[in-house]
């Protein structure tokens, strides 16, 4: 029990440097630069916390696919409420905070899997790919719908 | 006297003109930095509209595509279309900000048009951007910190091998993108290098490294996984003909990536 907490303190910590550089590398204000990385640290949290909630419940592609879609609901909802704070747009902290949940590998694997001839892996690599970034989608748009239930409009 | 009544009318039409074409000017240029650093369309159109509103233009259209952007003010018969080339496309999202908060005072009546204008056209040049060693830190770290986060591999010279081929394919990628403006081609021949760098590895080293766990880590900056996640919410929210294009672009970045890795990955 107390590994599974120190190993969800750990990844905690790494998804907000891994945050942090990506916002650095996307230029987004020194200002912002510490919060983007609190929403981006607190969305991988939440994905892991439904992971592992969720072992026995479900496939493992199923499980990731729900992760994605509860933690981007968090990204949203977090980072209007941070942009309102600062009176910045909203996509500088929803871009680099969606950066840990985003399927880049995932779009990696399909090319690698294309070129080295594994049509199936590359099939279902794709599927995959697929499912995991409607479900990111359809979290924003949940995310805005508790936004406006909440009284505030996405655009500032 | 018909001359003079004529000059006179044609300098107040040039007046009226000016200002109005003032505010065509800064219109495009706002939705150019904008759509060119990353921002979602609905917020290019939603900045133009309200822009417009605040200069007391009625009826004011907005068409924005992914590399053009077009401005009507029907009641002063005035059209005028802005093409975004690609060369000029960064993610620089510090200057997103500064046209949202020009726009944000303009429309508060606080600054005046041509204040307005003026400070526009110089964002390119006062927004500071983080220098390339930083950038390349930042690189290595996303490269280790997502190797642990994905694998759970802590093994040491995995972690600094990701960090130091992600930093160089990092600056390599900078420079093409930079100098030459061959954006896929910096991506290929950066992680063609990464590759050539496991090729080598891979003979000299033995385990705990796992070149295929390296990899990994080391695209992490590369992968357009946030390209792909904005071209789908652009559909979704019917911009079909942008989103395509968004779609095209992320996996061009995906294609250039995988097959500078996989070319050499054969070998090893």
């Amino acid at each position: 029990m107390i590994l599974i907490i120190l190993q969800l303190i750990g990844q905690t910590i790494l998804a907000y440097i891994g945050t942090l550089s990506f916002g650095i590398i996307l230029n987004i204000p020194r200002r912002t630069l510490n919060r983007a990385g609190i929403v981006g640290a607190s969305a991988w949290l939440t994905y892991e916390l439904v992971l592992l909630c969720t072992q026995q419940m479900m496939d493992k592609n199923w499980r990731i696919v729900l992760g994605s879609f509860i933690a981007t609901n968090v990204i949203g909802v977090l980072s209007l409420t941070m942009s309102r704070a600062q009176k910045v747009p909203m996509l500088i902290y929803s871009i680099p905070g969606i950066f840990p949940l985003v399927p880049g590998g995932q779009a990696y694997q399909v090319v690698r899997s294309l070129v080295t001839g594994n049509r199936d892996d590359a099939v279902a690599n794709f599927e995959l790919l697929v499912i995991i970034i409607g479900a990111i989608a359809a979290g924003f748009w949940l995310a805005e719908l508790i936004n406006r239930l909440r009284g505030m409009n996405r655009l500032t | 006297m018909p001359d003079a009544v004529i000059n006179l009318n044609s300098n107040t039409l040039k007046k009226q003109a000016s200002d109005v074409h003032i505010l065509m000017d800064s219109c495009l240029l706002a939705g150019q930095i904008l759509m060119a650093n990353g921002s979602e369309i609905s917020r290019v159109e939603d900045v133009i509209q309200r822009m417009g509103a605040a200069a007391e233009i009625n009826n004011l259209q907005v068409y924005v595509l992914l590399n053009a952007i077009t401005v009507s003010f029907p009641e002063q018969g005035l059209t005028q279309m802005r093409s975004i080339p690609p060369r000029i496309q960064t993610m620089d999202m510090e200057k997103i900000v500064a046209v949202n908060d020009l726009t944000r005072q303009f429309t508060a009546h606080l600054i005046s048009i041509e204040i307005f204008a003026d400070k526009l056209s110089k964002i390119d040049m006062t927004i500071p951007r983080f220098s390339l060693k930083l950038q390349v830190i930042s690189a290595m770290l996303i490269a280790v910190t997502f190797l642990i986060m994905l694998t759970r591999n802590t093994a040491f010279i995995n972690l600094f091998l990701a960090a130091a081929t992600s930093g160089l394919a990092y600056a390599i990628a900078y420079q093409l993108r930079n100098k030459f403006h061959m954006r896929f081609f910096g991506l290929f021949i950066a992680s063609l290098c990464m590759s050539l760098i496991m090729l080598v590895c891979s003979k000299i080293l033995v385990q705990p490294f796992d070149p295929d766990i390296v990899i990994i880590g080391a695209i992490m900056p590369f992968v357009p996984g946030v390209a792909l996640t904005n071209a789908v919410r652009e559909i979704m929210a019917g911009n079909f003909i942008s989103g395509q294009g968004r779609i095209i672009e992320a996996l061009l970045t995906a294609a250039s990536v995988g097959l500078g890795i996989v070319l050499l990955s054969f070998f090893y």
